[in-house]
């Protein structure tokens, strides 16, 4: 074993937790020794280990602590990796951007809502149909409504609008927040969580609105070197993940920040 | 701790006088030279798109080192490495703001995040031309005829470009330049990947000298060579042999961008493989792909299996042991 590994506190964050990510797969590793190493390590990035990870079990208990996390400390697209899919796909404008970020707020809504009330009661291989069913007739009934007003900004959204109703952010949410805790705190983690991913969705397809049309929400701004190539998959993609970095850089100071507060106020209590 | 495999051997031990630096340093005098001859077909457009695009890169390495808080990793010479075969593989007109550009694309997104030199999954400069290819395709995908002395900083005039060989191959007739013209690099193509003699002489220094895995770049070229014999696209099977094999930057590529010692695969059955991969996805691209110049799609494509592949072939011969404390330093 290295040394170093005894006082992490002397390498610099990023290396330590590279290294201690290493260490944790070699000392795992050897648990296995009779299989093959090289499987051993693809088996050891599990995913029940990264789902635990990723949702705890219990989160906040107060319905207004639910929906500030469901805002930045527990945003959907940029902790849990959720709606990607949809924000690469559908938000090239802020038009199209706000119009899925209001359904997939309704859909997440009434998902945990009915999630905490009736289908915590069944067991876990049902529920997921239940989600998918529950979310599916809201979306149909939406539709209806969406395809006679918005015809124009549900067809640019194209296959992405269907898709919403199976997409991550309903079903995960739900399985993971709302089951284990009261209706009340299910539907404030289902707001804020619809809030933190239309904040997101609604930035991205701002940027690439200005980027490829030099407009923002059909207002023309005075832009005219236009990256038309804004408009592709790979660049969402990228865009997406300087905005994870920084959000969850800006979350580690916080939490640190926080920390450090709470120590001194013991040390003053003493 | 029964799972270590250790080679065991007796001595002498002898010492290998080659560290990143060093390889890195006779990686770059060798790009140095192809350089040279850039500089002889294009003029010395070329020098300047060089310094601007290695001054970029060893600037945002050491931006990156500074932001993560380590030590700086600029002495190890990747970056000016990446910046000499990104100059090189983009057209001699491009101008030097996208230099910057790739520069930047290839240290702060496709190399640094991933913990920087030897851990980085894609090749950087792959990954840049890849990205400025799908961005400006009317800067890096039109090539200035050769030779010619482009002018310093101005715009390069729409009369200095010229249709490159792969454009005439995939429109199935045969290039007006004469084979001669092609081998020595008279033909529109990037800055240096056009005079072939420089680019097989440097293979030959590099494979001798045991800095590349030539292994890699032998199968490209017989691969290569063998679909282009059997399938021509335009004339003759000798015709399309050497069409195919002379034009685009599919040699240089797979001299200086296929053989990365931190994204091909480590072990010899595996580099064999990687090579046949590679020639099979840059042949299917070039024939019904979007872009002319898709050497880098195919180059990321495979960065992605290669792991995989080292993996696979681990896993199936009867030398594992060796090959994994190969892989595992």
């Amino acid at each position: 074993m290295p040394k170093s590994e005894n006082r992490p506190g002397r390498q610099s964050g990023y290396r330590r937790r590279v290294h201690s990510t290493l260490v944790d797969l070699v000392v795992r590793q050897q648990g296995r020794s009779e299989e093959n190493s090289l499987r051993g390590v693809a088996r050891t990035a599990n995913i029940r280990d990264t789902l635990e990870e990723y949702y705890p079990k219990q989160g906040a208990k107060n319905p207004a602590q639910a929906f500030a996390d469901g805002i930045f400390g527990n945003n959907p697209v940029l902790f849990n990796a959720l709606g990607v899919v949809l924000i690469v796909g559908s938000a090239s404008t802020v038009k199209n951007a706000s119009l899925v970020a209001l359904v997939a707020g309704l859909l997440m809504v009434i998902c945990e809502f009915c999630a905490s009330l009736i289908y915590k009661r069944l067991p876990p291989a049902l529920r997921l149909a239940c989600y998918v069913v529950t979310s599916a007739a809201v979306l149909y009934l939406l539709s209806l409504f969406l395809f006679d007003n918005y015809s124009a900004e549900v067809s640019a959204v194209g296959i992405y609008f269907p898709l919403i109703c199976v997409t991550g952010l309903v079903t995960m949410r739900a399985e993971s927040y709302a089951i284990h805790n009261t209706p009340l705190c299910a539907v404030a983690d289902a707001l804020g969580g619809a809030l933190g991913f239309g904040a997101v969705i609604i930035f991205v397809g701002a940027l690439r609105e200005l980027l490829t049309l030099g407009t923002v929400g059909g207002l023309r701004l005075g832009v005219t070197h236009f990256f038309p190539s804004a408009n592709l998959a790979f660049f969402t993609f990228l865009i997406l993940a300087v905005f994870c970095a920084g959000a969850r850089q800006a979350r580690a100071v916080y939490r640190r920040a926080k920390r450090r507060h709470e120590e001194e106020d013991k040390e003053d209590d003493r | 701790m029964s799972d270590i495999n250790i080679i065991k051997t007796t001595p002498p031990y002898i010492h290998s006088n080659n560290t990143p630096r060093t390889v890195m340093l006779q990686m770059s005098c060798v790009l140095c030279a192809v350089l040279l001859c850039s500089v002889f077909y294009y003029g010395p457009r070329v020098l300047i798109n060089a310094a601007v695009c290695v001054l970029a890169c060893v600037g945002f390495e050491t931006l990156m080192s500074v932001m993560v808080r380590l030590p700086n990793t600029v002495k190890d010479m990747s970056a000016v490495v990446t910046g000499l075969i990104i100059t090189l593989a983009s057209p001699a007109g491009a101008p030097a703001w996208l230099m910057i550009v790739m520069a930047m694309f290839a240290v702060c997104i496709a190399k640094a995040p991933f913990g920087g030199l030897g851990h980085n999954p894609f090749n950087p400069a792959a990954c840049a031309i890849a990205f400025a290819s799908i961005s400006w395709p009317n800067i890096m995908l039109r090539f200035p005829s050769s030779p010619q002395v482009l002018p310093l900083f101005a715009d390069i005039p729409e009369s200095a470009f010229g249709q490159t060989v792969q454009t005439y191959l995939s429109s199935g007739i045969l290039p007006e330049y004469s084979f001669t013209d092609i081998f020595l690099g008279s033909a529109p193509s990037a800055a240096g990947t056009g005079c072939y003699p420089v680019l097989i002489a440097c293979f030959i220094l590099l494979a001798v000298k045991g800095i590349i895995r030539w292994r890699i770049t032998v199968s490209f070229a017989a691969s290569l060579g063998i679909v282009a014999l059997a399938f021509p696209r335009a004339g003759g099977s000798l015709d399309s042999l050497f069409l195919e094999l002379f034009s685009g930057y599919a040699v240089f590529a797979a001299i200086f961008m296929f053989t990365d010692p931190s994204t091909s695969p480590k072990s010899t059955a595996s580099q064999y493989i990687y090579g046949v991969i590679c020639a099979m996805l840059v042949t299917v691209m070039r024939r019904y792909g979007m872009y002319r110049e898709s050497t880098c799609f195919a180059l990321i494509i495979c960065n992605a299996i290669g792991p995989t592949l080292d993996r696979w072939v681990a896993e199936h011969s009867e030398r594992r042991y060796t090959v994994h404390a190969k892989v595992r330093k």
